[in-house]
């Protein structure tokens, strides 16, 4: 049975319907992203292997409202759907995910793709809630009048989609199309209606609690209030509950580091790995807890429904710079990282805010800076409590986040101003009913978000490391040398020659070196740091030291602010710049993002650095 | 020259190595595929011995499904 | 009227959708999300400074809509009410 070729699904539906919590039940972790053939389009397949012992071949499609596609996003749905997608088979079964306590928008869209004739399923979704909520849906009705089988799922639950997925075992068996078409020239609103008074009993229009949350969370006062309070909390939880993880890391990595170098004998295996390695890859790991628990907080708030809210609250301010509120969940997915930030952008409907979003993107703080200001940071703001409450170290790393956001939304008015911008930007959100986060599903987040950081260590950042420290140990240093041996290696040299054009930022020679593999992902920027101020320190003892009090002690202030305002704007990620070219289809938006932001960071870093030299900072 | 310091110099070149290579092929996959075909395509030729096409079939690249530009990321944000 | 002049929290039935340009998407995505004649609609919410966006409810589901996408909705203007 097993032999057979997989069977190809599917998953359709709107935005919201819990499509994705299904396919992430389904497929586990056997999931693979990718991209479709020659298409810039992020591709979601898994595997689902049913009791039976069948072979399925998932596909999570973009969700979409209508066949109608108004974004690129929903095109892609579109064809595949239909079987058009160039270089992709057409599905062999469309399952329909809808959710059962609003059948009254979902249900059109799945008359719609039954009327492609396609052999598909129903997944009433949220079955669970819709029950609680005393929604009752006669399925056996449902399934009559639709011509298509229905089930119910519970994406949350355990077993929650075991019933779709005996379903679909069944019909394996003998694919049909529906049984039954929508009549000639009926209306698909008129249908749905008709299907509702027959198989549903809905007691109240939404959940109350969601018109009571929505009275105060979109509030023009204490909505802002309250979105302001839960950014600035989630930042200062950042520092006050990483702290005594971070220091158990930091502990640790001195520990090994010691061991290793007693135990090894003296020589150049020994600093690759002391001053390397261990240094170098410590320097960076020693931030995870704070990365996880700002995903924590921002996976939580995508869990409750809260982001379209904070998206409704600040889209006037957006709508003023050039941006759409539809932009603001893309934006604040470059809060991660922002690849899967610009590739979101493909939901936006009008193409100028989509070139808008993607352009400030790279300005949203993304989780690889916060190693480098983290580590600024620990240096340079002393820990302190303002006003009695507040952290003085998270209030600095709050408005570094502020600060990229204004940089966007200033870049972004400064580019409305210019194409002389006076089109509609269309806004048309949904806002989904509130759901209690689930802790399991957090905790799945974070556990991914954690092995993803510690393969970017063990991989790019270990082997870009190893690198480094083979360019600063060789060549070696001549025997009548006057300068440290460092600088007499490759890099060093390099290093040296930079400063001809960072001199006037503030950046030393040693920044200068590690800002060139920090270009490959900007957390190596730390680690490379690392690695060269340990392999200075190897001159005088054998020990490294921990790169924080070395560069407190070696770096002025100003140079340190300098350091801080670069990366709030410099790209210093080639894969964020081909995700540019790639989504943009063009060399010339790619060229343009890169050297206006490499621009914004000179001239920032410049007059930063220089400001603060007046003032006493250098 | 002492053993110990040679075993430790032919660890480090071995460690530089493999960082060059996983370097290369995360910032520059396409050329690294290109270089792959290129050397691999002599070693696969009719009547080479046995030996030599497993090798090079084992130096050819896999079957590109396609590009993912970001090296390590499996999509590690919010969705709308 | 058009649902842009409709009073916070007051009940009103959809008329129609009018295009606002030749080949509206907008109106015709208005369409597909339920702003269709005989449908329920209400204003819940309006947003900060200036008065935009506004949280409008359609059938079961809550959109946010400029006032410009609110105006293409026109509501029945004979004794309506749920």
């Amino acid at each position: 049975m097993s032999a057979a070729a997989p069977l190809r699904l599917a998953l359709v539906g709107n935005p919201n319907s819990g499509k994705t919590a299904l396919f992430n039940q389904l497929t586990g972790s056997r999931q693979k992203v990718a991209n479709y053939a020659g298409v810039t389009v992020e591709r979601k397949e898994g595997r689902l292997v049913s009791r039976s012992g069948r072979h399925y071949a998932v596909l999570d499609l973009p969700g979409a409202y209508s066949l109608h596609a108004a974004s690129l996003d929903e095109a892609i749905t579109r064809d595949l759907c239909r079987g058009y997608l160039p270089g992709e088979p057409a599905p062999d079964v469309l399952v329909c995910v809808v959710d059962g306590t609003n059948l009254r928008l979902h249900l059109r869209f799945a008359l719609e793709v039954r009327e492609l004739g396609k052999p598909m399923l129903l997944a009433l979704n949220m079955a669970d809630v819709a029950r609680r909520r005393g929604i009752h849906i006669d399925l056996a009705v449902l399934a009559r009048e639709l011509g298509v089988p229905v089930v119910e799922t519970v994406a949350v639950q355990q077993n929650g989609s075991a019933a779709l997925v005996e379903q679909l075992d069944r019909m394996a068996e003998g694919l049909q199309p529906p049984q039954r078409q929508i009549a000639q020239g009926a209306d698909l609103h008129q249908e749905t209606r008709r299907l509702l008074a027959a198989a549903v009993q809905m007691p109240t229009r939404t959940a109350s609690i969601d018109g009571a949350l929505d009275r105060w969370l979109l509030h023009p006062v204490f909505g802002l209030v309250a979105l302001a309070l839960v950014m600035f909390l989630i930042f200062q939880a950042v520092y006050a509950w990483a702290a005594p993880l971070m220091g158990v890391i930091a502990a640790a990595t001195g520990w090994l580091g010691d061991s290793v170098g007693a135990v090894l004998p003296e020589g150049p295996l020994s600093s690759l790995l002391v001053n390397g390695v261990i240094a170098g890859l410590g320097g960076v790991i020693v931030f995870l807890p704070q990365i996880l628990i700002l995903f924590a907080f921002i996976l939580a708030l995508e869990e409750s429904g809260y982001l379209p809210r904070a998206a409704f609250l600040l889209d006037r301010m957006m709508a003023s710079a050039g941006l759409s509120g539809r932009s603001f969940i893309p934006l604040l997915s470059s809060f991660a990282c922002a690849i899967p930030g610009i590739m979101a952008t493909r939901s936006i409907q009008d193409p100028r805010d989509r070139l808008a979003t993607i352009l400030v993107a790279p300005l949203m703080t993304c989780s690889a800076r916060l190693p480098v200001y983290a580590l600024l940071i620990g240096a340079f703001i002393p820990q302190r409590q303002v006003w009695g409450v507040f952290n003085q170290q998270g209030l600095v790393l709050f408005g570094l986040y502020v600060a990229g956001i204004l940089s966007a939304l200033m870049v972004s008015w400064v580019m409305k101003k210019w194409r002389r911008d006076k089109g509609e930007h269309p806004l048309l959100l949904e806002l989904p009913s509130y759901r209690v986060p689930q802790v399991r599903d957090v905790l799945i987040g974070l556990w991914e978000r954690a092995w993803i950081f510690l393969r970017r260590v063990g991989g790019i950042i270990l082997a870009l490391t190893i690198l480094l420290w083979f360019l600063l140990s060789y060549p070696a240093a001549p025997g009548d040398g006057t300068l440290s041996a460092i600088e007499y290696s490759f890099a060093g040299r390099i290093g040296h020659a930079m400063t001809g054009i960072f001199a006037p930022i503030g950046f030393n020679w040693q920044i200068c070196i590690a800002l060139i593999p920090g270009m490959a992902a900007r957390e190596v920027a730390v680690a490379s740091l690392a690695t060269v101020y340990a392999l200075s320190a190897a001159d005088d003892s054998a020990a490294a030291q921990a790169l924080t009090p070395l560069i407190a002690d070696g770096w002025s202030l100003a140079t340190a602010l300098s350091l801080l305002v670069w990366f709030i704007y410099a790209p210093m990620c080639i894969s964020t710049l081909a995700t540019i070219k790639r989504e943009t289809n063009s060399w010339r938006k790619m060229s343009f993002a890169t050297i206006y932001l490499f621009a914004l960071a000179y001239g920032a870093s410049f007059v930063t650095y220089q400001l603060a030299v007046l003032l006493g900072a250098g | 020259m002492s053993t110990s310091l040679l075993l430790q110099y032919f660890v480090i070149a071995v460690a530089v190595l493999l960082s060059v290579w996983v370097v290369a092929k995360r910032q520059f996959p396409g050329i690294v595929r290109k270089l792959r075909v290129a050397i691999a395509l002599p070693l696969l030729r009719e009547g080479r011995p046995a030996w030599m096409q497993l090798v090079g079939r084992w130096i050819s690249p896999v079957k590109q499904t396609a590009a993912d530009g970001c090296g390590g990321c499996d999509s590690c944000g919010p969705k709308i | 009227m058009t649902l842009a002049d409709l009073p916070k929290r007051t009940p009103a039935i959809v008329a129609s959708v009018h295009e606002s340009s030749a080949q509206d998407n907008i109106a015709r995505r208005l369409r597909e999300l339920g702003f269709v004649a005989g449908e329920r609609v209400e204003m819940l919410v309006c947003g900060p400074f200036g008065r935009e966006p506004l949280l409008v409810q359609v059938g079961f589901t809550r959109f946010a809509l400029r006032r410009s996408e609110a105006a293409r909705v026109h509501l029945r203007t004979d004794g309506e009410a749920a």
